[in-house]
């Protein structure tokens, strides 16, 4: 058993962003989030080196690097690559110890995670091909209404009357919005309908799972409040966001690295 | 003498002399394929890197299919009668066709687009022009159209393979094989015997069924051999039907062998390699019945040494999964099952049939092969598919179920949610569903798939180091 001492990182490279987490034992030294971009492995290094410069460390003085999310394989300075449902489960499981399932939707990938009260994996489900059901639907949708990313979950809450959107294609719902703004639906009620159409899609893939409490939902998209809330009025369950949901992945990641050493966190 | 197809032909098994001997079929089939030069050195490089090479038994797979493509393609050039059957096959229709004939070379009789997967798909990777030319000619793709089908019409349309004398469509597993004959036998012109039947049957009643389904079956058989009879003068009976069981013997024998081997901890052959061999009863009533068993033999051989001296495509003790399916033309995704650190002792094809139980006494050769065909589940209803593999998995020793499905199969599809509810709800064993093509590989990405297959991997390894 290593001391103390022992340092471990989680980078966790996702389609949209890039994440990474230090620990020194259960302490979290320092975190780091940026956009992934058009390189994987710049994206990589980028976001280690910023998050080791907020520390006094060096990348030398890691004792082990686990990398995760759909660019694993191209962290060339990581030590293993694990999946990022390994990685989500892991991360959630030690902030919310009684947490059963996950939901991580990210930018090109939906989840739903059973898990244990170790954060071993007891079953998944993951969106197919398709984008729909991704944080990626959500930002061509934004772009079409002319809104930010940022705003769309609050602007969503605002809808009273929320329209009737396609769940199965991003292509289809991307003309039908068109439709619905030449027919004068307001942003609002398209915005709402919008997140229902998503949070039905991740609720018909998670349904042969089961949605067991604790529910805790991860992601990029977990910041968007509409998202949360379409989610709970669909499954009709409570869910709570993870405290700093992007980074969770990146968190599993390092938690494992520990574990490699064998330290249990 | 060296040609621009020696290098590529030497690592699928070919010897020297068969290349010189055979220089003139290999040129014309070539030129009639549209393979030059590049698409042999990329074919050579692919066969390298995606399979187990090392092992004589595999490069003679590969060379089986190669011939398996010159027969096909070659078949009215060389004057055979040419007959096509669709995929799945039912049991031994082609060989008995074979059995029946008047010599070995009367007949060309295979399922040419199980032959062009294999070789356009897994050897030279060129299959994507031949899957466009068939969606240009009426098999549309977003139609929910099986890519299996795509090929084979894309195929005829490019002139590739020769009209057939006759082709024999079954919807006794899938509906949408008729449907493309349909279509293939207005555009071409040649003539279809369509072998009707149905899959309903309701939940629960596998291993029985209505014996009217038999009896409908059997008549829509026995009407296959009566026009094959009026078209070819053939007779088949249930001397000719046993006869053409022995015409695959060595073949089923060799890959007995193969699948007692894969059983093996650590699992001696990954399932890229695999899958050359497991398709050969499948598609080919030809070459594959004696070279091809020739190849399995050698396997075989090189496998039990393999399992003796403890050498794995995976470490000891390495997860072990039932595979439903390989997929025909993409060693790419058949290859990431072992990189992820799964071993595969068994698939689909591979498990054991049940046991068929004393046989009602129906009178006619097409209700007696009805009836066993029933009895094998697939044919049944989806109860039957998911029950047969339940009780399948009793002589199994895996650690969880990789049930990957064809998308565009309405018999796969529907019930993979069914499947994986009830088998891991009876067996206890993690199931995960994997929505795939295995025709068509610009309909999924690998790199994708991997997430899933190797998280499937991790849960699978933790189980086991907590059991």
């Amino acid at each position: 058993m290593k001391s103390q001492a022992l340092i471990v990182a989680g980078i966790d490279i996702g389609a949209a962003t890039a994440k990474a987490v230090l620990l020194n034992g259960n302490t979290m030294l320092s975190s780091c989030v940026i956009p992934t971009g058009e390189s994987v492995a710049l994206a990589a290094e980028s976001v280690m080196r910023s998050t080791l410069d907020r520390t006094d460390l060096s990348l030398s003085e890691i004792d082990y690097i686990v990398a995760t999310g759909y660019g694993r394989r191209a962290v060339t300075f990581a030590h293993e690559a694990i999946t990022e449902i390994s990685c989500h489960a892991k991360g959630a499981n030690l902030l919310y110890p009684l947490a059963h399932t996950v939901v991580d939707i990210g930018g090109q990938d939906s989840k739903v995670i059973e898990i244990d009260e170790k954060g071993n994996i007891v079953n998944f489900a993951m969106n197919d091909k398709c984008a729909a059901g991704t944080g990626r639907f959500l930002e061509v949708m934004a772009r079409v209404l002319n809104a930010e990313i940022e705003e769309i979950g609050s602007l969503s809450l605002k809808g009273d009357d929320p329209c009737q959107i396609s769940n199965t294609c991003t292509v289809f719902a991307e003309s039908e919005m068109i439709s619905l703004r030449a027919e004068g639906k307001s942003r609002e009620n398209i915005l709402a309908g919008i997140h229902s159409a998503m949070a039905h899609r991740i609720a018909i893939m998670g349904n042969p799972i089961g949605f067991k409490s604790q529910i805790i939902f991860t992601g990029g998209v977990a910041r968007n409040i509409g998202m949360k809330k379409a989610l709970q009025d669909r499954i009709g369950e409570e869910i709570t966001v993870a405290d700093n949901p992007q980074i969770i992945g990146a968190l599993g990641a390092a938690i494992i690295a520990a574990k490699k050493q064998g330290h249990s966190i | 003498m060296t040609t621009y197809y020696t290098e590529l032909l030497t690592l699928c098994g070919f010897k020297e002399d068969e290349i010189t001997r055979q220089k003139q079929r290999i040129e014309t089939a070539f030129e009639i394929l549209q393979l030059g030069p590049e698409d042999m050195k990329i074919a050579a490089e692919r066969v390298q890197n995606r399979f187990d090479i090392e092992l004589l038994g595999i490069r003679k797979a590969l060379g089986v299919w190669l011939k398996e493509l010159f027969d096909v393609v070659l078949a009215r050039k060389e004057g055979k009668k040419i007959i096509y059957f669709g995929y799945p096959p039912f049991q031994y229709t082609g060989l008995a066709i074979k059995a029946a004939a008047k010599s070995r070379d009367e007949f060309y009789v295979g399922c040419p687009e199980v032959v062009f997967c294999q070789t356009f798909g897994q050897i030279f990777n060129k299959l994507t022009p031949i899957l466009e030319e068939g969606e240009a000619k009426g098999l549309a793709p977003g139609h929910a159209m099986c890519s299996l089908l795509q090929i084979k019409n894309g195929a005829l349309a490019k002139k590739m393979i020769p009209l057939p004398d006759m082709s024999i469509a079954t919807s006794y597993f899938c509906d949408m094989g008729p449907k493309a004959d349909e279509l293939m036998q207005y555009r071409y012109g040649y003539p279809v015997i369509y072998v009707d039947s149905c899959l309903d049957s309701p939940w629960g009643e596998w291993p029985n069924f209505d014996p009217e389904r038999v009896h409908y079956l059997g008549k829509q058989l026995n009407g296959m051999f009566q026009s094959l009879k009026d078209r070819f003068d053939i007779e088949i009976d249930e001397t000719v039907w046993k006869n053409s069981r022995f015409l695959a013997g060595r073949l089923y024998m060799a890959i007995d062998k193969v699948n007692e081997f894969l059983t093996a901890d650590p699992v001696p052959l990954g399932v890229a390699d695999t899958e050359l061999i497991m398709n050969f009863p499948y598609g080919c009533t030809g070459i594959a019945m004696d070279e091809g068993a020739e190849a399995v033999e050698i396997l075989a051989d090189e496998l039990k040494r393999r399992v003796e001296q403890g050498i794995g495509v995976v470490p000891k003790s390495a997860p072990r999964v039932l595979l439903a399916f390989q997929s025909l033309v993409d060693p790419v995704f058949n290859q990431l099952i072992g990189e992820v650190g799964l071993a595969v002792p068994a698939t689909m094809t591979l498990l054991p049939p049940p046991p068929f139980p004393k046989s009602h006494p129906y009178p006619t050769l097409g209700e007696k092969r009805a009836e066993k065909a029933m009895f094998g589940g697939a044919y049944h209803s989806s109860y039957g598919n998911i029950k047969r593999i339940e009780e399948s998995l009793k002589f199994a020793d895996v650690d969880g179920i990789i049930y990957n499905y064809q998308y565009s199969c309405r018999p796969l599809v529907c019930n993979s949610k069914l499947l994986k509810l009830h088998l891991e709800k009876e067996t206890g064993l993690p199931t995960l569903l994997l929505d795939m093509d295995f025709y068509d590989d610009r309909n999924y990405s690998a790199a994708a798939l991997r997430t899933r297959i190797e998280a499937f991997a991790e849960m699978l390894r933790a189980k086991k180091a907590a059991a």
